[in-house]
């Protein structure tokens, strides 16, 4: 097989068709975006939730001043309450000390921030969760409380929210997959019927199936890696300018998706368009042209 | 009615070898071939005549496995088609050359292209496509016409590039479906001259046509079909009946 005969076969393909091309390759590109801004949404609220979740349920955060009196007084309270399960108190290092490890992705934050600019807390967990207010009613006006805090119904709404825009972004990526998708199948069936003098005589002189059908697939294969790529440059817009400019200093207590997940997402929106467009291309061929 | 007189006996294999071949098509009552048995053997040169739906175009799809008969057994260069499966398909096809009566060159190549063409797709490296290409041109006498385009062609001129892509690959058996379909008369014996002097090489030559006055002058074994019936099969034949 003589590659520069197929190199030039895909060549003289994509320009014949470039209008068809060009439309193929940004609906790919656009659908891959949505795709990875789904896929971005989803790691970011499994990660937050996860981190979360091991946060315990009800958490009593101490004041600066408190005395030992009062911590031991808070403590004893707090497990003598029905429906507690554990309490445990994290002291400023401790805290600290887990700050350090949930914020690793976040080294400038780390870095300004020391152990006493954390508050002491003690950390319940409850049989259940929903009774959070036996604890908020225990601890009014309890001295040594600065604040009671749960799963703050603000989280609630936010990973609400953001699972509504993860689904849209699914749905749209994946109506904009099919269009892709379809889009070559066309294209390729364009071409082989404008190419079919060409491939009537490769395949009467005894040209390899392969051979006749892979410059077709190869330039499906080229549509979508092209898109790929330019769905991988959106992303890492998305994530350089939207996230770490804008989304992030407002929601610090997000746990967002870090480079490494837009790489990882990146290799395999590549993988996963080079496989399909083929795959598309292949089947309009296996239709519309006769072997 | 039909003989065949003083066939020298052959070990070779016949290369093209139909065993009660019937081929219906779904759409007609009537079988487009009908039990057509016949051999033909290597260096052969056959004409195969009859009327617009006869059969002619049918058996030719045929030897190329372009289609698959209804009944019966088809062998080419030794091989049972039914058993071919079709990646194998190609390799066939490579030991036939064809002409069409439409020539069907590309019209964006020159004429060297398009030969070239044809050993391109079958993977032949560059070295060998530049030796072959001007070699055959010369054969078929269109020496020093390589970059011309088709369209500057005259139609005789634009069957010998055809022809040249057929044989380039030297194959075994060269099919021609009316070749001098589109060929004024003077014309048209210049290629039976052609492809008599392929013939003469080894190839056998198959060759379906109307053109009663090429197959009277020639005088070679004419096969006749008539209504998907093999009517007609003799050794130095003419056109019509003539006993």
């Amino acid at each position: 097989m003589r590659a520069q005969f197929v190199v030039s076969e895909v060549a003289i393909g994509l320009r014949r068709n470039l209008t068809m091309s060009i439309a193929t390759v940004i609906t790919v590109g656009v659908a891959l975006v949505l795709a990875g801004v789904g896929y971005f949404m989803y790691d970011t609220v499994q990660h937050t939730k996860a981190y979360y979740d091991t946060q315990l349920d009800v958490q009593v955060y101490l004041t600066s001043d408190v005395t030992q009196a009062d911590r031991d007084a808070i403590g004893a309270k707090l497990a003598s309450l029905p429906g507690v399960e554990s309490v445990h108190y994290v002291s400023q290092q401790e805290a600290y000390q887990i700050f350090v490890k949930d914020f690793a992705g976040e080294p400038e934050l780390v870095h300004a921030t020391v152990p006493s600019s954390l508050p002491e807390s003690f950390d319940i967990k409850l049989q259940d969760p929903s009774r959070f207010d036996i604890i908020v009613s225990a601890m009014q006006n309890q001295p040594g409380v600065q604040e009671v805090a749960t799963q703050s119904k603000v989280l609630k709404q936010i990973f609400r929210l953001f699972n509504a825009l993860e689904l849209s972004s699914w749905i749209v990526a994946a109506l904009g997959l099919l269009a892709g998708i379809l889009l070559v199948y066309n294209a390729t069936r364009v071409a082989a019927f404008s190419r079919r003098r060409e491939t009537g005589i490769m395949r009467l002189v005894g040209a390899s199936n392969a051979y006749i059908q892979l410059p077709f697939v190869l330039e499906g294969a080229l549509a979508g890696a092209v898109g790929a790529l330019l769905a991988d440059a959106g992303l890492a817009l998305v994530k350089a300018q939207l996230l770490d400019r804008v989304l992030k200093p407002s929601l610090k207590f997000i746990i967002f998706f870090d480079w490494g997940a837009v790489a990882g997402t990146a290799v395999f929106l590549l993988v996963f368009g080079v496989v399909f467009t083929s795959l598309a291309s292949a089947l309009s061929l296996r239709r519309h042209l006769a072997v | 009615m039909g003989f065949r007189a003083g066939k020298l006996a052959s070990r070779d294999v016949p290369v093209i070898r139909f065993q009660a071949v019937t081929k219906v098509y779904p759409t007609s009552t009537r079988p487009a071939l009908d039990a057509i048995s016949l051999e033909v053997e290597k260096g052969e040169f056959v004409f195969l005549v009859g009327q617009s739906g006869s059969g002619k175009s049918t058996f030719l799809r045929l030897v190329l496995k372009e289609d698959k008969p209804s009944s019966g057994s088809i062998h080419v260069a030794g091989k049972d088609l039914s058993r071919l499966t079709s990646w194998k398909i190609p390799t066939l096809r490579r030991q036939i050359g064809t002409v069409f009566q439409d020539f069907r060159l590309l019209p964006n190549k020159t004429v060297s292209e398009n030969v070239a063409f044809a050993l391109e797709v079958i993977g032949r490296p560059k070295a060998t496509i530049d030796k072959v290409v001007p070699e055959v041109l010369d054969l078929v006498g269109l020496t020093g016409k390589g970059a011309r385009m088709p369209h500057e062609l005259s139609g005789g001129e634009q069957q010998r590039v055809a022809i040249a892509r057929a044989f380039a690959n030297r194959p075994m058996i060269l099919l021609a479906d009316e070749p001098t379909g589109n060929l004024d008369p003077t014309t048209s014996v210049g290629i039976m001259k052609l492809l008599d002097r392929i013939n003469r090489t080894g190839t056998t030559v198959l060759m379906a046509t109307h053109d009663a006055a090429i197959v009277d002058s020639m005088r070679r074994r004419v096969i006749e079909l008539d209504g998907g019936k093999l009517i007609r099969d003799q050794t130095r034949g003419v056109y019509g009946y003539s006993q």
